[in-house]
């Protein structure tokens, strides 16, 4: 077997500096009947069989080419590791599995699970659903609190969309909180992913007031979005002011709300974040947190992922968070 | 012939990928059951109670062959990267089918090219997702299982190397068959224009895949033990 593994490698690397870089038969047919066009480009690690990071070449070619002939016999290494350890064997291949898709899936634009928004909007007919599981410890002590949030977004006409967000608590006192809907309008395309948008939040009354689950008055806020690319590192910056409905409530004013997000694909498929958060209300002080994220794209339309936000001052809460978005 | 997404309509991705994992399925445990057997009784008297009696486990020989499909897989891979120029500005690869099929057996010979197709999906951006299945039926359950059969039966009339090419010829050809009729009832094309096309370029191409898997064929017997009785059939 050692003689055939190192026939395999001397056939990687010869054909790396040997391959004909014509299309093969199917790619060429589809350019001379003209339908190459409907094929979709895919992110991989090693895109074309060629290792980034290497002058384009044999050499690029042979390292990808040893990286999957590795890979490949790592496949059936791991296969007689797993039916020597039975079930345990099993867990660990589903640990690989899981690394395995994602190193290979694609990247994703900014959302989840960062407050601060992008300046995006959905393609008219678009569908986005967004759900996460937040939990909320405030700063200062006193009771914690769980809650999921969904968000379903759909793209009405180019470079704007509308969004309904439902946060459901299920702590001490459950149910559904107030909703809000958000509709954004792209104002000023910068490049495909820097602009600026404007986004409208209404947020309506239909929680319960009496339990707390509602304020039972109707806010508003207006947010200015500015997406921009600093390099290499997708930068958002959010600015906006909320009108609160309830004029009587002395811990609840009018608030100037801002925040400044910073993302960077660390690699294909996962992406981390930072942000930093915050607003300014004269009853109620400063509110600050910074969050760290992660965000993983599992499929084409599914992402997943998790923060943690830290409240940065007395008045404000940290909050874990893990959720998913899915387009269709 | 990676078939890249977009190529096929959603209805013909999902319905190759639901064939492609029924017979995968099928391959697979066919390979499993040659590459285990049942524990002893002796030697289950301890762990009996434990894992439940009739507990399949890999054998010694099942591990070498496992280690063997391992290597037919890296050599697959390594081998479709030798794109070799055909007429004016096209250039055709090897798919392995026959080449895995005639060295581990037909089962094991279609696992072997799928799991070459996945890895060739996964890391190298080389055919697409949802085409997935669509590639593992042409170049895997056709181009090794179903080619394995015409190998098989010419062998017992013709010489050994005269039958392994033909059966390559034929898995580059069938194979360009069924991925033209996929992409021709997507209604991306017009059957008639992509088969014609297709089938033309493919026959070329198929000569090349005959002479490399005889070649191939040989090497690997050279450098391993030969052929085996055991091999999993």
């Amino acid at each position: 077997m050692k003689k055939v593994f190192f026939a395999v490698l001397l056939v990687a690397v010869a054909a790396s500096f040997f391959a004909s870089s014509h299309p093969d038969g199917l790619e060429k047919v589809a350019e001379n009947l003209g339908f190459i066009e409907s094929a979709q480009e895919r992110s991989a690690p090693l895109p074309d069989y060629s290792t980034p990071g290497v002058p384009e070449g044999g050499l690029s070619t042979a390292t990808a080419g040893i990286a999957g002939v590795m890979i490949t016999l790592a496949v059936f290494w791991l296969a007689v590791y797993i039916m020597k350890k039975g079930n345990n064997g099993m867990n660990k291949m589903s640990v690989f599995l899981v690394a395995l898709i994602m190193l290979t899936s694609s990247a994703a634009f900014a959302a989840r699970p960062l407050v601060t928004d992008d300046y995006g909007t959905l393609d008219p007919g678009a569908y986005e659903f967004e759900a996460g599981y937040n939990f909320i410890s405030p700063k200062a002590g006193g009771g914690d609190s769980q809650g999921l949030v969904c968000q379903l977004k759909r793209g009405f006409f180019p470079g704007f969309d509308l969004g309904l967000e439902l946060p459901y608590n299920t702590s001490a006192v459950s149910g559904l909180a107030d909703a809000v809907l958000h509709a954004k309008l792209r104002i000023k395309d910068l490049s495909e992913e820097e602009g600026v948008s404007a986004r409208l939040d209404v947020k309506l009354t239909n929680g319960d007031a009496a339990t707390g689950l509602g304020s039972g008055f109707t806010d508003y806020a207006l947010l200015l979005i500015l997406s921009k690319d600093l390099a290499g590192i997708r930068s958002h910056f959010n600015a906006g002011y909320t009108v609160i409905g309830d004029a009587a409530n002395s811990s609840h004013d009018d608030t100037f709300v801002y925040g400044a997000a910073f993302e960077k694909e660390i690699c294909s498929g996962i992406e981390t974040a930072i942000e930093y958060t915050g607003s300014c209300c004269l009853q109620r002080g400063l509110l600050n947190n910074v969050q760290v994220a992660g965000r993983w794209q599992a499929t084409r339309s599914l992402r997943l992922d998790a923060g943690y936000s830290i409240a940065m001052s007395d008045v404000s809460s940290s909050i874990a968070t893990a959720g998913l978005t899915l387009e269709f | 012939m990676h078939i890249p997404d977009g190529f096929l309509d959603p209805k013909m991705s999902a319905g190759m990928m639901g064939a492609a994992a029924v017979a995968l399925a099928y391959c697979a445990a066919r390979v499993r059951q040659a590459v285990t057997a049942v524990m002893p009784a002796a030697a289950m008297a301890g762990v009996n109670k434990v894992l439940g009696g009739g507990k399949r486990v890999l054998t010694g020989f099942g591990e070498q062959q496992i280690y063997k499909m391992g290597m037919v897989a890296a050599l697959v891979f390594a081998a479709q990267m030798f794109n070799f120029p055909i007429e004016s500005g096209t250039s055709g690869h090897l798919i392995g089918g026959v080449l895995a099929a005639v060295i581990v057996g037909p089962f094991a010979g279609a696992v072997v090219i799928s799991v070459v197709l996945a890895v060739q999906m996964l890391f190298f951006a080389d055919g697409g997702a949802l085409a997935l299945g669509a590639n593992i039926v042409n170049m895997a359950v056709i181009g090794s299982l179903g080619c394995y059969y015409i190998y098989y039966w010419l062998n017992k009339a013709l010489p050994e190397w005269l039958s392994i090419a033909v059966a390559a010829w034929c898995s580059v050809f069938f194979a360009s068959l069924m991925c033209s009729l996929q992409i021709g009832f997507s209604g991306t094309i017009e059957l008639g224009a992509v088969s014609s096309a297709m089938l033309k370029v493919h026959a070329l191409i198929g000569l090349a895949e005959a002479a490399i898997t005889v070649a191939f064929v040989y090497l690997f017997r050279a450098l391993t033990d030969g052929p085996k009785k055991e091999d999993i059939k």
